[in-house]
């Protein structure tokens, strides 16, 4: 009898949108806590940190327009991206900087977009929040931290694991 | 230790020269754009429809190249952008200016139109018309097509095999390090 042949799983995945880079976000979040309960704390942070980017992606997209079944491909991000590292935020530097998985920029071009709409206190709080938790996280997270080796000390782990923890829960309202 | 602070680059166009790039910039976009032109004259402009998953598109990302943008700052591109498409404005999801060299160093235009063509083999007019029609500017004294996205360099060369078969078109993409 001929053998199967297993199809390639990179073969059918669905380009990226607002709501599968949520569930998606969702998804790697609850991988980490998987990986807390066993004692992996490295992979738990590398897999919130990916959490955090994705949730923030989304909510970027959302913000600039983009609805549910507009594709986010990877030209459209690099050009964002590109964007977002020439215009410079009230600060005076760029909204991005030119690392390649820039949490804390994304949050920068999140709030930047909604401030071109008009806001109110609490949505400004909010946006303030989402730049705190951002940090929180980009403190102790690379992607590089798949190559590593390294101890995770209680006190990272729980900063990365709060504000991971806050970004899910605020899917869909950032 | 000295403080060292950053300084908010860019120079303050003049209302006459904001004029003049606003009427170049609406010249191409709805008058009548010149071909084969160079971006130290006149502003390139790229126009990319943010696709839905069933293939339509009511809004679209714009990428003006234009040498004119040197030191001009960022919002202040895309703001003259924007009053360029006037009543329009409201399809633009984003509007991006830089200068070629800009474009260049940060990969706003990865995918280059290449072909391979033996001395004689075809007329060169033909394929220099095949080039211009597909938006080729003037580069280091040649005609060269760069594109923002793969599918826009996948439909040109859709439309130069038609124009120009076997010509040996190619795609080229270059990755920034």
């Amino acid at each position: 009898m001929a053998k199967k042949s297993v199809p390639p799983l990179v073969g059918h995945l669905a380009p990226d949108t607002v709501p599968r880079l949520e569930r998606a976000a969702g998804g790697r979040y609850d991988d980490g806590v998987v990986c807390v309960r066993e004692k992996r704390p490295l992979c738990a942070v590398y897999l919130f940190g990916h959490s955090v980017e994705m949730c923030l992606t989304a909510a970027y997209f959302r913000a600039a327009g983009f609805g549910a079944n507009t594709p986010i491909d990877r030209d459209t991000r690099m050009r964002r991206m590109k964007f977002a590292r020439n215009e410079l935020w009230h600060d005076g530097e760029p909204l991005m900087s030119s690392d390649p998985h820039p949490l804390v920029g994304w949050a920068r071009l999140l709030a930047w977009q909604r401030s071109l709409s008009k806001q109110s206190a609490k949505d400004r709080r909010l946006l303030d929040d989402v730049i705190a938790n951002a940090q929180a996280v980009y403190k102790h997270w690379r992607p590089e931290l798949r190559y590593k080796i390294t101890d995770v000390k209680a006190d990272q782990l729980g900063e990365v694991l709060k504000a991971s923890t806050w970004f899910v829960e605020q899917r869909g309202r950032l | 230790m000295p403080v060292i602070r950053g300084q908010v680059r860019g120079r303050n166009l003049t209302e006459a020269q904001r004029n003049s790039m606003l009427e170049k910039l609406h010249n191409e976009l709805f008058g009548k754009p010149l071909r084969g032109k160079n971006a130290s004259e006149n502003p390139l402009i790229f126009e990319i429809p943010l696709e839905r998953l069933d293939g339509t598109a009511d809004r679209i990302d714009v990428l003006v190249v234009w040498d004119a943008f040197r030191d001009v700052r960022s919002d202040e591109r895309t703001a003259l952008i924007l009053d360029a498409y006037g009543g329009q404005a409201e399809k633009v999801a984003q509007a991006m200016g830089a200068t070629l060299d800009e474009a260049m160093e940060q990969g706003l235009l990865p995918y280059r139109i290449v072909h391979i063509q033996w001395p004689d083999e075809f007329d060169s007019a033909e394929m220099n018309g095949a080039l211009l029609d597909e938006g080729a500017f003037e580069l280091g004294g040649h005609l060269e097509l760069y594109l923002p996205t793969r599918k826009m360099a996948e439909a040109a060369l859709v439309h130069l095999n038609q124009r120009v078969p076997n010509g040996r078109w190619g795609i080229g993409e270059y990755v920034l390090s």
